[in-house]
């Protein structure tokens, strides 16, 4: 049932992407992020976008895999896609049937949305698929250091950053085995009826919700015995950024800054 | 209630996990067998070898890529209402916290039934008859919350819970983990008694004791292929013990004596051959 979803998956991979610091990788997801938030010219944005293709490309990521898997998430950018195209009511009339009124701004508006935030979707999905999930945890963890100033627990913090990330895939096998053994006796989890629907979800999510609480438990249990201490640790693999993550950030800092000159 | 004869034919079922992704993974090839309710069927094989995923293909919860799962000589992919074939094939998942959610152990019991149609008296009378069977006292364990029972009557509940929709064929997925051993006796009893009322058993297991006191056949699978499907006794006594050994299953003790007496006589025998011919 939840089998095609990419969401926390890790792809292993040899490509250049894979190989680069996992720091530089969430820099520069953060620094695009916010740049596709805040331009509003298209040229730009294509401009920024073909950047972000190249690089989904140099990954060697199988598309088909990860288009499958953005599925709903693209669906779902369609339906703003037609709504930006057919509610705005400013610019040029391009096209007019009866109350379908296609204007300039309206089609620029759509595409100008639709292209910034699939970007950033396939930014994120370039950052999860390329990275391991303790490879994320361990470049968050040293990029909120400053903050210990601020005495917060940074150790802890990405310590639970990490299990939440190492437990999507094992969640999701839970959850595909309660839904075996409910559909088993007689549950319908894909009824037409909406009531039905509804009434499908407690005997899914309360065995999940017990399960993870247990897990969580042991796995407390488990680190307590073994005498965790957040501060004291220590990581078995030290990841050093190296030339290849100078030479990426310098291309990427040059891509933004070429296109904002440019247009 | 007495079950008529019921007959599974499995013929040349493969199934691949999250085909034509990346991830995809074969969990089936070639697997063919047929079987009746005047056997118990066991299957046995490493972990990763299929079983569950042959289980989870006689309860249509996914359907084979090729071949085909007949159950009465009826194809399971031209029945368009899968509640047919779940309310005849009931299947005791290994962890029995993947399904207890109710409130009370009564209403997890009635649970099945009423999905499957039953009115909601009958449910009743079948859900205490069925706790009752696993020895678990209906009256007493009725309105207790079933997050608050221990494993082993988790267990219980959990096997009485597919009990109390009466089904024909009914799966076991590893039933004897986690169990003492009056449990596993009284285990082996239902079994046994659930047998005689002509439903049919399927055990999932790796526990060659219980396999050898329950199961009359046996399909040994290993890497999503199909080891041996034939009599569980010639396997243990007669089957190349190196291939028993990879299969992750250990020979019952004995089996191990009876192959051990045999060597010993056929050295000896070998023995009295050169002997002779010294002679």
């Amino acid at each position: 049932m939840f089998d095609g979803i990419v969401l926390g998956q890790y792809i292993p991979g040899e490509s250049f992407l894979h190989r680069l610091n996992p720091i530089t990788k969430i820099v520069f997801c953060l620094f695009f992020m916010i740049v596709f938030l805040f331009i509003e010219d298209i040229f730009q944005l294509l401009t920024l976008f073909a950047f972000v293709i190249i690089c989904f490309f140099i990954s060697s990521l199988p598309l088909l895999h990860v288009l499958k898997g953005l599925k709903t998430i693209i669906f779902f950018l369609l339906i703003t896609f037609v709504m930006h195209l057919f509610f705005s009511k400013e610019g040029v009339v391009l096209f007019e049937y009866s109350f379908i009124v296609i204007t300039s701004k309206g089609l620029y508006n759509a595409i100008l949305i639709f292209l910034r935030i699939f970007s950033i979707i396939m930014l994120n999905s370039i950052l999860t698929l390329t990275t391991m999930p303790t490879d994320i945890a361990w470049a968050i963890e040293k990029l909120l250091y400053p903050l210990r100033l601020f005495r917060f627990p940074v150790e802890d913090f990405a310590l639970m950053l990490s299990l939440s990330l190492r437990f999507i895939p094992v969640l999701f096998e839970e959850l595909n085995k309660i839904i075996d053994s409910q559909r088993s006796r007689g549950a319908m989890f894909d009824s037409p009826s909406f009531v039905k629907k509804i009434m499908a979800f407690p005997p899914i999510l309360i065995p999940l919700f017990v399960n993870s609480f247990q897990r969580a438990e042991e796995i407390a249990i488990a680190m307590e015995t073994r005498c965790y201490s957040g501060s004291k640790r220590t990581h078995l693999n030290i990841i050093r950024p190296g030339l290849i993550d100078v030479l990426f950030f310098i291309t990427f800092v040059s891509v933004a800054l070429i296109s904002f000159y440019l247009f | 209630m007495i079950v008529n004869d019921t007959n599974i034919k499995v013929d040349s079922v493969s199934f691949t996990y999250n085909n034509g992704s990346i991830f995809q993974k074969q969990a089936l090839q070639d697997i063919s067998f047929e079987i009746n309710n005047k056997d118990i069927l066991g299957i046995c094989g490493n972990t990763g070898s299929g079983k569950s995923t042959l289980i989870r293909l006689l309860n249509r919860l996914i359907k084979p890529d090729s071949g085909f799962v007949k159950i009465n000589d009826v194809d399971l992919s031209e029945i368009k209402d899968p509640m047919e074939i779940r309310r005849k094939v009931g299947i005791i998942f290994q962890y029995p916290d993947n399904q207890l959610f109710e409130s009370s152990v009564k209403k997890e019991l009635v649970y099945g039934p009423l999905n499957f149609g039953f009115k909601k008296r009958e449910a009743l009378s079948q859900a205490r008859d069925s706790l009752n069977r696993t020895g678990l006292d209906y009256h007493k364990y009725k309105n207790r919350n079933p997050f608050s029972l221990s494993g082993g009557e988790k267990r219980k509940v959990a096997i009485a819970s597919i009990l109390s929709s009466r089904p024909e064929v009914i799966i076991f997925d590893e039933p004897t983990a986690g169990l003492d051993s009056n449990s596993r006796d009284n285990l082996i009893e239902l079994i046994f008694s659930l047998k005689k009322e002509g439903r049919m058993i399927i055990i999932i297991s790796h526990d060659s004791r219980f396999i050898d006191k329950v199961c009359d056949k046996l399909l040994v699978l290993s890497k999503s292929k199909q080891v041996y499907f034939g009599d569980r006794e010639e396997f243990f006594s007669r089957f190349d013990k190196s291939t028993i050994d990879d299969v992750g299953i250990e020979l019952p003790f004995e089996y191990k004596v009876l192959r051990a007496d045999r060597e010993k006589n056929s050295i000896k025998k070998i023995k009295e051959f050169i002997n002779k011919k010294h002679v």
